[in-house]
């Protein structure tokens, strides 16, 4: 089951009003695995683990979506097991709906360029708001 | 075609049980009026230009003006006169039930479980039932006023609860 980026009911052929788009997003883009020491004499020495970036934080937030597809990250974050596997956010033809909005390089946002996967970094947190309509903010961190 | 004015307006008030009866008309009625608004949430997302809304509530409320009258000197009316809306929120202490310097906050009969009481506001269209929204409602604002040169009346506000119970408009 790939991460929820289509409606609860949908099938193809989507079109856009079918995505699951969130309505805010935060992207912190991580870093590479820099270690820092600081001499006796205070200058700065680094050391490079590694070379790819990791560590991306992806927070996605879709505010007022129906129960039914609020229900669709909960049952996702039971199909992959909580935060132990990995996953793609994924696109359908070629649109990726997690990135909706962004007008930027899409790979820019992504974790997949840098051979990082998402995966939970806490439960997704659901709360209702209204009959039948609910807010879902998950958290997905990109690892190696 | 049939326009109705004020002439066809009526308001039906029924306190004193549940069952499906318009209950009494109240007889010195000036106006009344009703209004719905519906509440809506975004449902915008990323990419979207423009607003997009999902409804997720409604709120009925409505007002009246009811004549404050006597129909006999000192005997205060208690079945059609704005004292009828007054007395549900104009109380005395009633330390008899057990309340410190407070009164009852139910608006409706004693006898009566529910604390709301119920209104019928009627367009008189010449059919036995006529056209009209029944709700159970509380009074959230009431207010009497006398001046010179005006006939004393009560303006009284009110909140849906839930649904109306029939609408026939």
């Amino acid at each position: 089951m790939t991460f929820p980026i289509t409606k609860a009911g949908r099938t193809a052929p989507f079109n856009p009003r079918d995505y699951l788009v969130p309505s805010a997003r935060t992207f912190e883009s991580g870093n590479y695995p820099v270690k820092t020491y600081k001499a006796e004499n205070g200058a700065e020495h680094r050391i490079l683990y590694g070379s790819k970036r990791t560590n991306m934080r992806l927070s996605l937030t879709y505010t007022n979506i129906a129960d039914i597809d609020a229900e669709l990250f909960l049952d996702h974050y039971d199909t992959v097991q909580g935060t132990f596997k990995t996953f793609d956010v994924g696109s359908v033809n070629g649109v990726s709906p997690t990135r909706g909005g962004w007008e930027g390089n899409k790979d820019a946002l992504g974790a997949q360029t840098h051979g990082n996967n998402y995966r939970y970094e806490g439960p997704p947190q659901v709360q209702q708001l209204a009959l039948g309509r609910s807010t879902v903010t998950v958290n997905l961190i990109g690892v190696l | 075609m049939a326009l109705f004015t004020g002439a066809s307006g009526k308001l039906f008030l029924n306190d004193t049980t549940e069952n499906d009866v318009a209950g009494t008309e109240i007889a010195k009625v000036q106006n009344w009026s009703l209004s719905t608004s519906v509440s809506l949430v975004s449902t915008k997302t990323l990419g979207q230009t423009d607003d997009v809304f999902t409804p997720v509530g409604r709120s009925t409320t409505g007002s009246c003006r009811i004549l404050y009258y006597q129909e006999l000197p000192g005997l205060t009316s208690t079945t059609n006169s704005a004292s009828t809306f007054l007395n549900k929120v104009f109380k005395q202490r009633d330390s008899a039930a057990g309340i410190v310097n407070g009164a009852s906050l139910d608006q409706n009969n004693t006898d009566v479980p529910s604390k709301t009481f119920r209104l019928r506001l009627l367009i008189d269209d010449g059919t036995t039932d006529g056209k009209y929204i029944d709700m159970r409602v509380f009074i959230t604002s009431a207010s009497l006023s006398m001046s010179v040169g005006e006939v004393a009346a009560a303006d009284i506000q009110f909140q849906c609860q839930g649904a109306p119970v029939k609408v026939e408009i």
